[in-house]
């Protein structure tokens, strides 16, 4: 009972010690999805405003009556006024009050963009502008206008509804589909998707005031920050989950262990635990920081060593069961090894932090049988499969099914393998990106430290675009190269300074009514203006990011978007960035798979020294992964990159199994009860330390929970039913 | 709905608002031209009788044409908008209002559109937009235009508490939930009967002064 005590109180501390240090070291973003060559383009490409945008999208449940639209545009006020620090525009109703800062700096360079018309027409212009202010205005409008009567806040709104690229007309000044009763708004944030804090602020407050008013279930965000922040939310709740229902499958099995007075097999998992709490830290220490998701999948890893406990456990005083364990812990050494060579940060990270724990753990377990063998010593059971032909043939059959089912699927190698979305999400974004004007684009980053007072970048690009009648997004765009700049501006300054009796005279009504503007262009503010390229502007800014600047093509078709590439190799669509993954992917487990077969076998080779038992020994891993096949095709479930890296995990962990059971032949029964015994609990430990994934949301976690449980489950019918049959066959 | 057809909208909406608004105005100017009726000095809202009373001369006239001088006052500015211009009506349900000075710009309805034409030769602009395609905010400022077009009494009445401040003098106060833009509506009237000055307060409080010349009628 002390040793039970013991045990637990170990374990508390240690899972206290976890959560402590965990809760402060555990990462959740997902930069470790993405190999470095796509991770630093994907970043640098969210690193920009201008990329920031998102859609609000919800159902009404009805058509909207005249209350409806009226509540709309409350919360859509509401919206803006009580978060206008993580909001930088939100298109409910077109409201240009919005984009007071923009809309100033951008009357601000009307010299810079176009030059003054001539004598005649600027008066015109001032009589137009006048006529317009009798009307009844509001006063943003008619605030707007004695800034600028020359009417070019008009362009802007043209430019930024032709941003907005959605389908869906407008009603209301919402864009609404009348057929499903959908509202989009667009919203751009004013801070990183990877700031999820702030994005969870924001729809908090949306999903308050939407729910106050009963306006919108269901309800999505759909874009950069929506996506980051359900990944974060669902990797952080499916932790959690992975531990409650972890501890609850340890408890339970503590209590097995109490019911078959094995009591003292409890004493394996403190080890586990003190090798997981350990890994944390140097994990942490190797890569910053350590993801949820390695933090979930590895602990499993790292209960391997459980494996070797309750092997030695079971056969104290036998000869060779720690040359077994060590064979054992080499073949899955080889295979996390293999795979921690990935170019994918998170499955590098992952299989780091697997090998490390299952070292530490392997350690401590061996020195507890070192030196404190007798106190752990437990009573094998009766337990020896017999041989038998028709469970060979059960085995073999499962594997070549499986096998044969498998030619038939096709693996998914896109990174959606690796991205949570939720039933909600999932039915908004099939919808909106069907009314997207502007779903097939490219982008284009310009890394070298941009010349402040050039545009050339930008502008080389215009002309090219603009000549071959391809739209093209970038600063060009709203503001001209230096050299007409400079020549729109001198048309300015000689007006406003060489001819000051066109100029209204002061105390006239033009003077009088339009003296923003006059105060904004006269002859000394505009012989002090120079050209500028922009960066600071804050029509502008969303284009420039930490030195470097992005600029986006929207080809109408594949030959004008050949043409681009053409031109410039260096333009990219987020499709084919996505698409470099599947490619790294398979570049990996083109050599992987078969330098991990090779090794593994190679090394059982070395240690059975025939090639019959060294077959035998990989029998519970043929039965594993024919089970997985089966299953996948049976379930209709997912194949994706994730399963096969599982895979290869499998391998490694299978062939202990098959190892044990190789080992057994020609021992005395003694032995053969504790090693059947041993890989009895084993599968236990091991399929009780993955089945926890199977309950997550998160695709990685669950494919990852359900490949490695069924190969293990294999893995064990293979080595119950098929190695003794076949080693008999052998001898 | 292709992108530039959006970029027009956005300023069509704007335009829209702007020209229903004047609009209302206009047909503030159409529905008392003809009352001219002195009232009692004492401020007091006007019974819906009495109220059908002052309108009943309305239907006498097919069309009406007037010019008028408008003096725009924003607060906190000190400056005067002037313009100048020409009012018409054929009824049933067509108006122009021409503005001449400072430049030239028409706003025009009729039963299925409203159009703006701004300045006049080879610069002309025009837009022009369908009622059925515009937000319902805008709508319910026209369905007021309608009542006034329509010489609907009831529906007036319904729509605003109407005091007769002083002898020739009518204010209108929207009623709650109003959405025309106006706070208030002041009317004077000429002792032969048509309306000679129209004195509008802006939601944002900016003062809206017509003055009005006697109207041309063609009776029906």
């Amino acid at each position: 009972m002390s040793k039970i005590i013991l045990s637990l109180s170990i374990l508390s501390l240690l899972t206290l010690g976890f959560l402590y240090a965990g809760g402060r070291l555990i990462d959740s973003g997902q930069e470790v999805f993405f190999p470095k060559e796509l991770g630093s383009k994907l970043t640098a490409y969210k690193d920009f405003p201008v990329t920031w945008w998102n859609f609000l999208v919800w159902d009404l449940g009805q058509a909207p009556d005249a209350q409806t639209w009226i509540k709309l545009e409350e919360l859509c006020k509401a919206l803006k006024s009580r978060h206008s620090g993580l909001v930088k525009s939100l298109e409910c109703r077109q409201d240009i009050i919005q984009y007071k800062d923009i809309v100033q700096d951008w009357i601000r360079d009307l010299p810079l963009r176009q030059p003054l018309p001539d004598e005649g027409s600027f008066e015109k212009i001032f009589k137009k502008a006048l006529t317009k202010a009798s009307l009844p205005l509001g006063s943003e409008i008619l605030s707007l206008l004695r800034q600028d009567p020359f009417e070019s806040y008009e362009e802007l709104i043209r430019l930024s509804s032709e941003k907005a690229g959605i389908r869906i007309p407008r009603t209301e000044g919402f864009f609404y589909d009348p057929a499903l009763h959908r509202i989009v708004v667009p919203v751009q944030f004013s801070f990183p998707p990877e700031r999820d804090s702030f994005t969870r602020e924001f729809l908090d407050a949306f999903s308050e005031l939407c729910k106050k008013d009963g306006l919108c279930t269901p309800w999505a965000l759909l874009g950069p920050h929506g996506s980051t922040l359900e990944n974060k939310a669902q990797i952080m709740s499916d932790m959690n989950k992975v531990t409650t229902v972890g501890l609850i499958a340890l408890a339970g099995f503590g209590i097995l262990l109490i019911k078959i007075k094995r009591v003292r097999l409890l004493l394996l998992i403190p080890p586990v635990l003190f090798a997981f709490a350990l890994t944390v830290g140097i994990t942490a220490l190797v890569f910053q920081k350590v993801h949820g998701l390695t933090m979930a999948f590895g602990i499993g890893n790292i209960g391997l060593s459980v494996d070797y406990g309750l092997h030695t456990a079971f056969n104290v005083g036998k000869k060779g069961v720690w040359k077994s364990n060590l064979v054992c812990f080499f073949t899955t050494a080889i295979a996390l090894v293999i795979l921690s060579f990935s170019k994918t940060p998170l499955i590098s990270q992952l299989m780091f932090f697997s090998l490390c724990g299952l070292t530490i753990a392997t350690v401590i377990v061996w020195g507890m049988f070192r030196w404190f063998a007798d106190r752990l010593q437990v009573e094998p059971f009766d337990l020896r499969p017999a041989a038998s032909k028709a469970k060979a043939l059960v085995v073999t059959a499962v594997f070549v099914v499986g096998i044969s089912l498998s030619l038939g699927l096709s693996p998914n190698m896109n990174l959606s393998a690796m991205d949570y979305q939720s039933e909600d999400q999932r039915m908004f974004r099939k919808w909106i990106y069907e009314n997207l004007d502007k779903r097939n684009f490219l982008f284009e980053i310009n890394e070298t430290s941009p010349n402040p007072e050039s545009s050339e970048w930008s502008q080389e690009r215009l002309q090219w675009a603009k000549s071959r009648s391809i739209k093209i997004e970038n600063a060009a765009l709203y503001l001209p190269n230096v050299e007409t700049q400079q020549r729109n501006l001198a048309t300015w300054k000689k007006f406003f300074c060489s001819k000051p009796a066109m100029i209204p005279s002061p105390g006239s009504v033009e003077r009088q009514f339009f003296a923003p503007f006059f105060e904004t262009f006269d002859c000394q503010s505009l012989t002090e203006r120079g050209p500028d390229r922009g960066i600071g502007r804050s029509y502008l800014s969303g284009f420039f990011s930490q030195g470097k600047e992005i600029g986006f093509w929207f080809p109408a078709n594949d030959f004008e978007k050949n043409l681009i590439v053409q031109k410039y190799p260096q333009a990219n669509s987020l499709q084919e960035l996505s698409n470099i993954f599947p490619k790294i992917l398979i570049n990996e487990l083109k050599w992987m798979a078969p330098l991990s077969l090779v090794a593994i076998w190679l090394l059982l080779l070395a240690y059975y020294r025939r090639i019959s038992l060294t077959f035998t020994a990989l029998i519970p891993f043929f039965t594993g992964v024919g089970l997985i096949f089966c299953c996948i095709w049976l379930f209709k479930s997912e194949l994706s990159f994730i399963t096969l890296f599982a895979l290869v995990m499998v391998y490694g962990i299978s062939v202990d199994y098959g190892i044990f059971s190789t080992d057994l032949s020609g021992r005395d029964e003694r032995v053969q009860n504790g090693l059947w015994s041993a890989m009895l609990f084993s599968g236990i430990t091991t399929v009780g330390g993955f089945i926890p994934l199977v309950f997550s949301k998160h695709p990685v976690l669950i494919q990852l929970g359900q490949t490695v449980s069924l190969g293990i489950v294999g893995a064990l019918l293979g080595a119950f039913w098929g190695v003794p049959y076949f080693i008999k066959k052998i001898h | 709905m292709k992108m530039k057809d959006l970029a027009i909208k956005t300023k069509a909406w704007s335009w829209i608002k702007r020209a229903s608004i004047l609009l209302i105005s206009v047909y503030c100017q159409l529905v008392v031209a003809p009352s001219g009726l002195a009232g009692p000095s004492q401020e007091t809202a006007l019974s819906a009788e009495d109220f059908h009373q002052k309108f009943s001369w309305y239907g006498k006239f097919s069309s009406l044409k007037t010019r008028f001088v408008q003096k725009k006052t924003i607060p906190g500015l000190e400056v005067h908008l002037e313009a100048e211009g020409t009012l018409s009506v054929q009824r049933p349900d067509s108006v122009t209002w021409e503005i001449i000075k400072p430049g030239a710009m028409k706003v025009l309805l009729d039963k299925d559109s409203l159009s703006i034409v701004s300045e006049s030769g080879k610069d002309q602009e025009v837009q022009r937009w369908s009622l059925e395609k515009i937000p319902s905010n805008i709508k319910e400022k026209l369905f007021v235009m309608k009542l006034w077009l329509n010489f609907d009494p009831s529906g007036l009445y319904r729509q605003y508490t109407i005091y007769e401040i002083k002898p020739n003098q009518l204010k209108f106060v929207p009623k709650e939930n109003s959405q025309i833009g106006f706070s208030s509506i002041e009317m004077h009237f000429h002792p032969t009967g048509y309306v000679s000055r129209l004195v509008l307060r802006e939601d944002s409080g900016d003062l809206l002064d017509y003055t009005f010349t006697k109207p041309q009628l063609e009776s029906r």
